[in-house]
This record gives structure tokens, sequence and C-alpha cells, in this order.
């Protein structure tokens, strides 16, 4: 045991502990920064820049957090309008089935979701959507964040 | 130079015609002629006095006979001396039935009134100045006199102070009379169709320009009208309630005169059309103001219109949605329920009924549309 050897006193282990204590969390720190930097966003974006009402609208969703995503199976967007501030359309409130996770995503992966518009007021427009993070298919819909996505023109 | 002859003529011919024209527009009608005379008045003529000479005269009243020149007056029927009418006016007096000395007529030393008048529609006004054309192109010089008190008489030549006199038309009352359009008097609430206007066909015997003012009311604050001259008068059956009402036409004269006539209106129930809107077809029903229905769902309508006064039910229905007719109906109360899909985010919806007495309305209302349930299809990418 040479290298028990080149501690003279008990101090030096403390010593020789109290550094691995300080690089590891100097390590954790580096680690957590870097992590933060790295893209944690629901990319939402619709294929074209201009639609017009009762037009089908492509939806792509990717997933870059990392945990899956989940939306609402009865209200998994809303429409906005842009007028003096975002607002959103008023929506049948009455959802005949329950609320749950549906359509999840996992990290990295997405999903793409065709949308028949209704008719809406000429603007600019965008699309808000409700995400559970992480969340389980089935279980009840709570929301945690919400993402939009670009800006598009209803003509 | 016969041309120059012609157009010198033509400007006075011009000229001649300017000036006759305004002097007959301008000057005022003289009624009255007066001159002294020794001889008696004819009988078209009225005696207002007598006098001894034509200048430096005494004076006597008409039924005194020792004077030979008399003062004659004629232009008008009934043309008499009698200061008991009421139309007389005094024109002097005088100090003794005979051999009397004169004085101006406002002045009281005298006690014998010498008069002028014309009973029916006439009334006299006299003055004095040293030319009576100074108080207006009507006056008449009836004689002069010598002073304003204990006076001498002569013609009108004889002295400065001439009398002067004038007639005219005494104001008569003006004849308040309307007649409707249309001319049963009906016209229904709420409604312009028909328009009842009130058409004053007030007269004046003194000539339509001596009316004055107009003034008409039917009984209700803010339904009243007042204008000068002649003016008619459009009922405001937009904003009045089914009920009879009376009409007042009141016409005022240039001199205060007035005349009231009344006459009643009817304004009667007219058609409303109305409808209540749901979600449903068995209800609950709520006012469309207050509506918000779904798009590319159906929304239910329900006719809850009233019919006018006298009928008995409603003949026809058209439904409007956004300005296409999406349901009608014709017949004995055709069937007033309807639906139709909504499928934009306003949505105009128009009733326009008629019952069976031909009374039509309109009424719409303009609702939004709630987006249904957000829904999306996966594809493929």
């Amino acid at each position: 045991m040479q290298i028990f050897k080149t501690f003279k006193k008990p101090k030096d282990l403390l010593v020789v502990f109290a550094l691995i204590l300080v690089a590891g969390f100097v390590f954790w720190q580096i680690w957590s920064y870097y992590y933060h930097l790295l893209p944690q966003q629901v990319l939402i974006i619709t294929k074209r820049p201009i639609y017009h009402s009762n037009e089908e609208l492509n939806l792509a969703i990717k997933n870059i957090l990392p945990n899956n995503i989940c939306f609402s199976s009865c209200y998994p967007y809303y429409l906005e309008i842009k007028m003096d501030k975002w607002r959103s359309y008023e929506y049948y409130e009455e959802c005949p089935h329950p609320d749950l996770a549906d359509s999840c995503i996992n990290p990295g992966f997405a999903k793409y979701f065709s949308v028949i518009l209704p008719d809406l007021s000429p603007g600019l427009h965008r699309i808000r959507v409700p995400v559970v993070s992480p969340g389980r298919m089935g279980e009840e819909f709570e929301v945690d964040k919400i993402y939009y996505s670009n800006e598009f023109i209803v003509k | 130079m016969n041309f120059k002859i012609g157009i010198i003529v033509l400007t006075i011919f011009i000229l001649a015609l300017f000036v006759f024209n305004n002097s007959t527009t301008f000057s005022a009608e003289k009624l009255l002629t007066c001159e002294v005379q020794n001889t008696p008045c004819d009988a078209s003529e009225a005696t207002i006095l007598k006098m001894s000479s034509l200048t430096n005269a005494h004076a006597e009243i008409t039924s005194q006979s020792n004077y030979g020149y008399y003062v004659c007056c004629s232009g008008l029927l009934s043309l008499r001396n009698d200061c008991s009418d009421d139309s007389t006016t005094s024109v002097l007096n005088l100090s003794n039935v005979t051999n009397a000395h004169v004085e101006k007529r406002d002045l009281s030393n005298y006690s014998e009134e010498v008069c002028i008048s014309s009973p029916g529609s006439f009334i006299f006004e006299c003055d004095y100045d040293n030319d009576c054309a100074n108080l207006g192109s009507e006056y008449e010089c009836l004689a002069s006199i010598s002073g304003d008190t204990n006076a001498h008489i002569g013609d009108c030549l004889a002295y400065s102070t001439k009398i002067c006199c004038e007639a005219s038309l005494k104001n008569q009352s003006p004849n308040a009379k309307f007649s409707c359009n249309p001319s049963n008097c009906v016209a229904y609430s709420g409604s312009a169709d028909p328009i009842l206007r009130l058409e004053n066909d007030s007269t004046d015997p003194d000539g339509i320009d001596d009316i004055a003012t107009s003034s008409w009311d039917i009984g209700v604050s803010g339904h009243e009208l007042v204008c000068s001259g002649i003016c008619d008068y459009t009922v405001q059956t937009a904003s009045l309630p089914a009920d009879e009402y009376q009409a007042r036409l009141t016409v005022i004269d240039q001199a205060g005169v007035s005349d009231t006539v009344t006459k009643i209106i009817t304004i009667r129930q007219d058609v409303i059309a109305d409808f209540e809107c749901s979600s449903n077809e068995d209800g609950p029903w709520q006012n469309c103001s207050d509506f918000r229905g779904v798009q590319k769902e159906y929304a239910y309508f329900k006719d809850i219109s009233t019919v006018s006064e006298g009928a008995n039910f409603i003949r026809s229905r058209t439904w409007e949605l956004n300005g296409e007719v999406f349901d009608s109906g014709v017949g004995v109360d055709p069937v007033p329920l309807t639906r139709v899909e909504l499928v934009e985010i306003s949505n105009t919806v128009k009733l326009s009924v008629e019952d069976n007495r031909s009374r039509q309305d309109t009424v719409s209302y303009t609702f939004g549309a709630r987006l249904p349930l957000p829904t999306w299809q996966e594809i493929a990418p």
C-alpha cells in the first residue's frame, strides 16, 4: 500500500478528499452550463407562410426537450390572431370526452399534423400548443408549458 | 343714322320699362279719393264735412245746411262719416255743429267730432302733414287747416297743414285647415311606410303671405313643429306607439290673429319581425343579440314576429344568412322554425315577414360563431 505511505498524516487524506469534491463541483457546474446552452425547445413550424380560411394547414412539431411531450386530446392547439395583442379565438367549450394526454413525441423526434382551418378573420396568426412534459399517453392532461408556432398570414 | 336713332329709342324704352316697373312694384294702392266741391256729393260719395268757403272758412257737420262747400270722398263702398262704426276714425274736431272753428283730432277743446268710416272690411288712418305724400302714397288730402286749434279750414291748397287720411283693408282672421296624406290619416307605429304627412291647406283672406307662423303638435312631447309661414308636418311614426292622436294646427297671421284646427290621426300597430336563436332544435331559446353559434354546426331560429293591427297570421317568411336565402315559406302561417349551418365566423341572419294585411317588416341579428373543437390529423412527413 505504497499510496497510503505517501499520506504521512491523516490530515493529508482529508485534503485529498476536499480537492476531489471541489473538482467534482467545478465539473458539474461546467456540464450544467453547457447543457443549458443546448436547444431545449419544441419547434412548431407551418409548411407555408400564407393560408386561406377553410384551407388545409400542415404542421411539423419537433421535440428538442430532454423529455417526451404530449398534447391535449380536447384542445391540442389554439389559433390566435394578432390584434392590438395576440388574442385566441373563442372555441366551443364542451369537449365530449375526457381531456387526456395524446399524440406524445419522444425527445429528438418530430410529428406532422394536418389541420383544416376554420373560417378565420384575415390577418396575422399563430398556433398556440399547450404540452405536458414529461407525459404519458392516456393520463389526464395538465399543461406544463405552452409553445407557439411561427407567425403566418390568413387572407 | 337710323341705326343710332333706333338704339336711342330702344334705350329709352328699356329705361321707361325699368322706371315703370319699379314704380308699380313699390307703390301702395290708394283706395280713398277726396275733393272739396261746391255741389253736393254724388250718391257714390260720402260727405265728410261742409265748409263755408275754399279758404279761411268755418265748418259745419253734414246734417247742417248753411254752407255750400262739401268735402266728398269716394273709392270705397259704404263710405260714410259715422263716428259710431267699428272702423271709424276721427278726422278733426269742430267747435260747434255749424259756424265752427276746427282743431286737430287729438286735441280736446271741441266736442263735435268729424269722422270717416266704412262698415265692413276697411280701417282708416288720419294724420296731418304739409304733404300727404310724406305719410305714404296711399294717403289722400281731405282739406287743410290754418292751425292746431281755433283754426279755419279750406281746401287742400288753402293751408300748409293738410288733413290726410288713408283706407286699408282690415286684417281678417286666417283659416286653419289641413289634410292628411294618405287621406285616411292612418299610419303604422315604428314604420315610415306610409309616411303620414299633414299638409297645411290654411288660407287667409288677406293673402297667404299674411300667415306668419304655423304650429303643429299631436299632444306628445317632442312631436311639435313651428315654422314661419306655411309648412307641412311629417308625423314621426317611427317613435310613436300605436294610438289615436289629436293633430292640431294653429296658424297666426301678421296681426297676431290665430286660428286652430284639429283632426284625429291613427297610428296602428305594425307587424314586427323578430326571432330567437338556439344551438338546439328544442331550445332553450335566447335573444339573438347575445347568441354565439359554433362554426360548422347548425344554429336554430324561431320566428316570434307579431302581426299588424287587424291581421291574423304571417303569410310569408324569408330567412337569409349573410345575404343568401336559406329558407322561405308562403301560406297561412308557414313553419316558424328553421336552421342553418354556420360557416363563417361572423353571421348575419335576416328574417323578412309579411302578414295577411300585406304589412312587411325585417329584422336582422349579427352574431359570432365560436370555433369548433380544434382537431388535427397526424400525417406522414
